[in-house]
């Protein structure tokens, strides 16, 4: 029967008579039966089977009803756009204005939207151009649909005049008034909040941080004799020394000190670093140490006293006495010592934020003892916070009007208390992107602009200016808050006339700035202007008076109100795509926990999930522990920030506030306390896999690590069984290879290699990719079930005991194999091989039988359990925030790591184009771009001497399962713990037993 | 179930009935899909424009080059849209008028967003799927030997615009695959791709 016959009537009845006649046979699940017989299934199958048929009448009926797309649009504008190529990424220059450090950032703009943000090549701060994953996803921020739309006065949605009107009129007869701001304003907007107080005479301007290293910033004013900051050169340093100093992750300049600390870790090279830390958490930095030393809070000064003793003193017997009574490994401290004294003028110690003025007195003279590579910043971008105690007596004192500008104090003041505070005041203006907290606790709310909307500038260092300006009007209408406070100002003080003439707060920046045009579109096109000069570090004050801390009670425990790697003090907490990104050393989702030792656990009698309660004078808060091998054991770490209530999106309930424990470290009881255990959702369950020294019974190698003295055995050819250095000649298992062999010496062959003596795994690659590969978030409970989308996960491993693991981290992505196992199984083609050795992923051609992921040995491709992209394909809002160059995925489909493809076919048309060779490094991908240790390099294996063929030419250089015989193309460089000779190996050491 | 509601004649036939009827749309569901999938919905898509913009008289009659108008063709992966600015740049002195004298419609058309700074919305005829990433520039380098109309058409000729080919995957390919090897600038030859990034990422 021809097509043609079916679609005539006449054909179609012969069609359906011939079926009638063997229908018995077909739908032989009818039963044919007599009355008499009862055949309780009979009409059940039958209504099976008519549910069948009827579903899929209804899906042929939507097919049918799909042929046709939809009409599209495409606009002609009334003017073209300056610069603007439809389709084509401009780039402009501009401040990241949103952290403490303003780094120079790069926005990528398609038709008119920013789509992606980088580092600024050049930039006195990052001249690397790299940046952290916050910098990455604060992307977010601008498309968030929780953004406050419209000033509110009350309940009640207001104009921009009404409001205005409003809040003038308030000031007008105020006799006091409290400008409360963030302490990273620039000096534009600080001369602005100076006239403004000019305007309204009693005005106080206070600067608010909800977690400052304040303490540490007035014990350097108070050593040092000046404001300022401490800058280490770490790529100066031979012996670098953290106490308690997270200076990879989360405290201070992170890209400056990774940068440095990259840059020092070359193996085999004469200045290849050693660190020691010693830390009472699990940090980023504590994972990178060659050798670590559980510290509790408490005892830092003593540790701090001992090291100032050994060093400045020649005097080790305090040390060694310290060290017997809080269980501190005395091998370690003794090598540590030997290190330092033996590397004058190369060797530093930082520390961290929580310690004692007087544990940072004695970090100094040792630091001034070594002529430690530290440099002065005498001006830092930021000022010193308030101190929380007053700014809630300052506003408790019921000032005639409290003007928020971007802080959120209601729900993160250190102690709590702001709410209640505020009611005594008359007016209460908060400024702000959503509806939070605060803004609910004003009797004004206005909505900020999102930085990229607004133009700042910045003073990171002596000597540079920075300059932010907006990348696109206003998406809800909102202002910038420097705008709301300079109409106020001018309101308030009509003869103003520099105000006047400046009539918005660009117009007052570039009266600031005193620059003529164009110099000023110079400053522009630059991002920045002038160089930054850091000075020598001031010699230490010698102070007489010793202050002697209370010991800690017995009993108590040190709670630290950490500052998270990646949400920052709670400032990124409405961030869905921060908050699915795994707190890089317990992998943990979505929450915040009580991360303890496992014996800390055990003595209390909790798991994973299990409710503990933290009591810290009055305050208590309960919230699921974690215990996570390597924290100190009379030490519970919980991250500050989280447990918002409103305005935070998907972060609403996210977590639990611990802010009215305090800040810093604070003493307090922990105990088990009732109820469920919660889930806990992580992205890695195991960490300690086949990867110790020892070796193991499938020897497999995944993540190699070795001394300095196993990579000179094996550099002098001794390839002994007890190394677990690569053998890269070796392939243990021949597999039989299915495909035939393909040469891909013609054109080019992509490769990436990631240094793993570099990689501290702070996760700023996996943020990067996020955004440039419009990968969607899942949720908690999708991530608990292992549903989590992200292209690059950082495996994790540990080694050695609970008490203190060695950490290494590796950065797990598509191996784009060149025997792939996916390719072979895929019963529609759906994942092939390039000419020039990608795997790739057709998302159209994908029907979701998951085969390819079940037959890759990485695991490292995602599927589309559901469609995540949910609102970001029907919002018109948050559409504009996916990459257009990048297929918006759907459920159902798979998708992995295409090496950035996008990137790679840009810049192979501009040089094909322009008829030129393309380049190594022409191509960078997005988590190359990122990588503040510079770990990564991608580009053409082929070229000779290029990046890839050098790295993969290390004798440090294997591949992942390379007995497989699947070929990968992603190189590892195995990293070497430059342990001290005199502990051979990596030795972990005991824990701090504490000591009362 | 009870199954004395019904009698068991009566069941019988609506059991056969269902089964017949459920076959029927199989089968013809089947047909139909297939004859959808091959008939070309898209090809010969000509919808009405906001404005009677005539490709004949300007490409045809007045022999404008393509690129007058869409200018970005070389340079990126979209040819654009000339601004409603760029079209005044000659109708604020071309306004022709009919016999009767009166304004021709497109051009009083074209005058209203003028004045209104209103952008055109046109209708897209040309309209790839979403996930196939198509470059203007790379097809009109030297070495392909392209032609606007070699893919959309005697578009010179169209009054209204009519999509001719129908762009899908098999027509990319008949050329892609056919192409002669080009030297690249590395001096490796190369044709012209037809791995599955080339179009999709």
């Amino acid at each position: 029967m021809s097509s043609n016959d079916a679609l005539t009537p006449a054909g179609a009845d012969a069609m359906h008579r011939g079926l009638a006649a063997v229908m018995p046979i077909g739908v032989s699940e009818v039963p044919i039966h007599d009355d008499h017989v009862d055949a309780p299934n009979a009409s059940e199958m039958s209504r099976r089977s008519a549910m069948k048929l009827l579903s899929l009448t209804a899906l042929l009926g939507a097919t049918a009803g799909c042929v046709r797309k939809p009409e599209r649009r495409i606009i002609s504008l009334h003017d073209r756009p300056e610069y603007q190529q439809p389709g084509k990424p401009l780039y402009y220059a501009s401040t990241f204005t949103e952290g403490n450090y303003p780094y120079g950032l790069l926005v990528k703009q398609i038709d008119g939207r920013p789509v992606k943000l980088e580092g600024l090549v050049g930039h006195p701060l990052n001249p690397n151009g790299k940046s952290t994953g916050a910098m990455q996803a604060s992307l977010f921020g601008l498309y968030d649909p929780e953004r406050l739309r419209s000033p509110r006065s009350g309940d009640a949605d207001v104009t921009w005049a009404a409001a205005d009107k409003a809040v003038v009129a308030a000031l007008k007869d105020a006799r006091r008034v409290l400008v409360v701001t963030r302490a990273n304003l620039g000096p534009s907007e600080r001369a602005l909040i100076a006239r403004f107080r000019k305007a309204v005479p009693g005005a106080v301007h206070m600067a608010y941080e909800p977690a400052q290293d304040r303490e540490r910033r007035l014990a350097w004013q108070w050593i040092y004799g000046a404001a300022g900051e401490v800058v280490p050169s770490l790529e100066r340093a031979r012996v670098i020394l953290s106490v308690d100093a997270d200076f990879l992750g989360s405290d201070g300049d992170t890209l400056t000190a990774t940068r440095g600390f990259a840059a020092a870790r070359e193996p085999g090279s004469a200045s290849f670093a050693r660190l020691y830390v010693a830390e009472s958490g699990m940090t980023v930095t504590g994972s990178m140490a060659d050798h670590r030393v559980p510290l509790r809070p408490s005892h830092a000064l003593a540790f701090a006293r001992g090291l100032q003793a050994a060093i400045v003193g020649n005097d080790t017997a305090p040390l060694e006495q310290a060290a017997a009574t809080h269980g501190w490994d005395a091998g370690v401290l003794v090598a540590l010592v030997k290190d330092l004294r033996a590397n004058r003028g190369t060797a530093a110690v930082l520390g961290g934020p929580n310690l004692p003025a007087l544990a940072h007195e004695a970090i100094a003279e040792v630091n001034a003892a070594l002529a430690a590579p530290l440099t002065w910043n005498a001006e830092p971008a930021t000022s010193v916070a308030v101190a929380p105690r007053e700014l809630l007596s300052a506003v408790a004192s019921a000032p005639d009007a409290v003007i928020l500008l971007g802080v959120n104090p209601v729900h993160d003041l250190p102690g709590g208390g702001f709410a209640a505070a505020l009611a005594g005041v008359k007016t209460v203006v908060a400024h702000g992107l959503t509806a939070d907290e605060t803004l609910a606790a004003a009797h004004i709310a206005l909505p900020s602009a999102h930085a990229l909307e607004s133009w700042s500038d910045a003073s990171p260092a002596p000597g540079v200016k920075s300059v932010a300006q907006p990348m696109i009007a206003p998406l809800f209408g909102g202002r910038q808050q420097a705008d709301s406070l300079l109409a106020w100002t001018i309101a308030l003080s009509p003869d103003d006339v520099a105000l006047k003439d400046a009539k918005d707060f660009h117009g007052w920046m570039q009266a600031q700035w005193g620059l003529k045009q164009a110099g000023w579109e110079a400053a522009l096109r630059a991002g920045f202007v002038g160089t930054a000069a850091f000075a020598p570090l001031p010699t230490p004050r010698k102070v007489t008076v010793r202050d002697e801390p209370a010991p800690p009670t017995a009993g108590r425990m040190d709670i630290v109100l950490a500052v998270h790697p990646h949400t920052g003090d709670g400032r990124w907490q409405g961030n869905a795509w921060l908050l699915e990104t795994p707190e890089p050393c317990n992998k943990v989702v979505w929450d915040n926990v009580a991360a303890m030792a496992p014996a800390t656990a055990r003595a209390l009698g909790v798991e994973e999930g299990d409710p503990v309660e933290i009591v810290v004078g009055e305050a208590r808060v309960r919230l699921p522990a974690l215990p996570q091998p390597g924290v100190q054991a009379d030490t519970v770490v919980l991250h500050v920030g989280y447990g918002r209530t409103q305005g935070a999106g998907h972060g609403n309930g996210v977590g639990v506030n611990v802010a009215s424990l305090g800040a810093g470290v604070v003493a307090g009881t922990v105990a088990k306390a009732g109820g469920d255990r919660a889930l806990v959702a992580k992205t890695q369950h195991v960490f300690d896999q086949n990867w110790s020294n020892t070796g193991t019974p499938m020897e497999r190698h995944i993540a190699i690590d070795g001394t300095p003295k196993e990579y000179a055995h094996y550099q002098q050819g001794e390839k002994a069984a007890k190394y677990s250095f690569p053998d890269t000649k070796k392939h243990k298992i021949k597999l039989t290879q299915l495909d035939p062999e393909v040469d891909y010496s013609q054109g080019a062959k992509w490769g990436l290699a990631i240094d793993l003596n570099k990689c501290t795994g702070c996760n700023a690659c996996l943020l990067a990719c996020q955004v440039e590969n419009n990968i969607v978030i899942v949720g908690k409970e999708e991530v608990a079930k292992g549903r989590d989308m992200s292209w690059i996960r950082i495996d994790r491993y540990e080694a050695g005991p609970e008490e203190n693991p060695g950490i290494l981290f590796q950065p797990m992505l598509c191996q784009h194999c060149d025997n792939a196992p996916c390719e072979t199984v895929c019963p529609v083609n759906a994942t092939a091989h390039s000419p020039e050795g990608l795997n790739e992923q057709v998302y159209n051609r994908c029907v979701g039988t998951r085969y390819c992921s079940n037959n890759c040995p990485y695991k490292v491709r995602r599927f589309n359990f559901f469609n995540y992209t949910g609102e970001q394909t029907t919002d018109p809002v948050q559409e504009l925030r996916a990459n257009p160059h990048v297929t918006v995925r759907t459920r159902g489909v798979m998708e992995k790591c295409t090496f950035c493809i996008q990137r790679i076919n840009a810049a192979k048309f501009v040089a094909s184009n322009a008829r030129t060779p393309l380049k190594d490094g022409a191509i960078v991908t997005a988590c190359q771009q990122a990588c503040p240790a510079d770990a990564i390099v991608f580009g053409d294996a082929n070229i000779k001497g290029g990046q890839v063929e050098t790295a993969r030419k290390r004798d440090l250089a294997y591949h992942v399962l390379e007995e497989l015989n699947v070929r990968p193309n992603v190189t590892y460089a195995a990293r070497i713990r430059n342990a001290h000779p005199d502990l051979d190996a990596f030795v972990p050491a005991a824990a701090d037993k504490g000591g009362h | 179930m009870d199954s004395t509601i019904f009698t068991r004649a009566f069941d019988r036939r609506v059991r056969t009935l269902l089964a017949v009827l459920g076959i029927s749309v199989v089968v013809g569901g089947a047909f139909g899909t297939h004859t959808l999938w091959q008939a070309n919905l898209e090809q010969g898509y000509m919808p009405a424009q906001p404005i009677d913009f005539s490709h004949a008289v300007m490409a045809g009659k007045h022999n404008i080059d393509c690129l007058y108008c869409h200018t970005q063709a070389l340079k990126g992966p979209h040819a654009g849209l000339p601004t409603v600015s760029d079209c005044m740049k000659c109708h604020k002195e071309i306004q022709t008028k009919d016999a009767e004298g009166k304004l021709k419609h497109g051009l009083a058309r074209l005058n209203e967003h003028w004045r209104e700074k209103k952008p055109i919305e046109w209708v897209k005829v040309h309209d790839l799927a979403d996930f196939a990433y198509f470059d203007h520039s790379r097809h009109l380098q030297p070495h392909t030997g392209l032609w606007c109309q070699d893919c959309h058409g005697d578009i010179e000729k169209m009054d209204r615009v009519k999509r001719v080919n129908s762009l899908k995957m098999g027509w990319c390919l008949e050329c892609h695959m056919q192409a002669p090897t080009a030297t690249t600038p590395a001096g490796w030859t190369t044709r012209a791709p037809i791995n599955c990034s080339t179009c999709h990422r």
